[in-house]
């Protein structure tokens, strides 16, 4: 369904309004012009009178400003937040986003055949649940052969650089941003230094965070080149995976 | 294995300019290769390594473009171990006093020692005692080139 108001999208680099599914207490926002995720709102009483009627039953079309009509859209199965959890240490909208990711992950059906499935990808994460959560997105889609995971910077600049002296080439890293013992921007930036200096071209990084995508983030991803960026809490998580595989397209061309 | 270079990344170039130049008065004094931030002196590693040289000695500022100096010193570490080479000897030569965090980076490093700039000093004097301790980091390391 459409909100009210509007937020800026990263992405059409202006405000705009938002789109909105209901996952059992939260609204999962999304840009209405490019569909870029952005962000959990708790959903008002009113907001989820109108967006859980039952399919088939009428539902109000407003006229947006811009003058489409839109429809209120409701995701199956009604979640309730979920429960604090050992993973505190998250922010709590990271986490229930992640929660709901988990549930829904494996309900979702990317058409046979759409996907090129990638020999192998690097997963960067310090979190052990998110570093779960992420293989298990890759694999389940066959998105990747062999997905080989790392709790640091460090470690997978090890490992990379070792994959790189054998020539076993990652098709993918997935960084995470903040991370203990190095950012994940530095990890990014050491990668590309040793890419230089190992005469390798350059493997394309997909940061998947909870850091707002910003302008001086904008800056580094250009910088670093070949880089996308998908928020963590962005969006409706029952189509993670369709956000994930489109931006792989325009960063990995996974699709045939 | 023949010994590489000693590798330099710091923010005051005319620092490694004259250290470059006093270094090579040293006889047999492996040369003095500057890096303008962590990135370069990165990849200069990785090259030197891969050209079958791979540096003894590496010496870092803290504050540093790009890639800051503990970034910098992580990231070497990780790649030796990736690259089956045995570690450098780290140097930070930092305007900054060892802090806990610093103590605490030198420890993660392993092989690396803290010396503090005397920013105060003429760069003259800066240099002289940098090659002092160069040369008693490379004899203890076991003979220079």
């Amino acid at each position: 369904m459409r909100l009210e108001g509007t937020r800026y999208c990263p992405s059409c680099g202006q405000d705009v309004p938002l789109d909105a599914d209901l996952q059992g207490a939260y609204l999962l926002t999304s840009c209405a012009l490019c569909g870029l995720g952005l962000g959990l709102k708790v959903a008002t009483s009113s907001e989820v009178e109108l967006a859980s009627r039952p399919k088939g039953a009428a539902v109000q079309a407003r006229m947006t400003p811009a003058g489409a009509p839109v429809q209120a859209r409701v995701t199956p199965g009604s979640l309730a937040p979920p429960p604090a959890t050992a993973e505190s240490m998250l922010s709590t909208q990271s986490m229930q986003a992640i929660q709901i990711l988990a549930q829904t992950t494996g309900q979702e059906v990317v058409p046979a055949g759409a996907v090129r499935q990638m020999r192998s990808v690097f997963v960067v994460e310090d979190s052990a649940f998110l570093r779960q959560v992420t293989r298990d997105l890759l694999t389940s889609r066959s998105l990747a052969k062999e997905v080989v995971e790392c709790d640091d910077g460090p470690a997978f600049i090890e490992a990379y650089v070792r994959a790189l002296a054998a020539g076993q080439k990652p098709e993918l890293v997935v960084l995470d941003v903040r991370m203990p013992e190095m950012d994940g921007r530095d990890v990014a930036r050491a990668m590309r230094a040793l890419e230089d200096a190992m005469g390798v071209k350059r493997t394309p990084i997909l940061f998947f965070s909870g850091v707002l995508c910003d302008e001086p983030f904008k800056a580094t991803l250009e910088a670093i080149g070949n880089a996308k960026y998908i928020r963590k809490t962005d969006g409706d998580p029952s189509a993670l995976g369709e956000r994930i595989v489109a931006v792989l397209e325009r960063l990995v061309g996974v699709k045939r | 294995m023949p010994h590489g270079p000693i590798l330099i990344a710091h923010a005051d170039g005319a620092l490694v300019e004259a250290l470059g130049a006093s270094l090579r008065d040293q006889p047999a004094m492996p040369p003095l290769v500057g890096a303008g931030d962590g990135a370069t002196l990165l990849a200069e590693y990785v090259r030197a390594h891969r050209a079958g040289t791979p540096p003894r000695l590496v010496i870092v500022d803290l504050a540093l473009p790009r890639l800051d100096g503990r970034a910098t010193a992580l990231s070497l570490r990780a790649a030796e171990r990736g690259l089956a080479s045995p570690p450098a000897a780290l140097l930070f030569y930092t305007v900054e006093a060892a802090t806990d965090d610093l103590k605490a980076l030198l420890s993660r490093c392993g092989r690396a020692v803290h010396l503090q700039r005397p920013a105060a000093l003429p760069l003259a004097e800066q240099v002289r005692r940098l090659t002092v301790a160069i040369e008693k980091l490379l004899a203890q390391l076991g003979g220079r080139a």
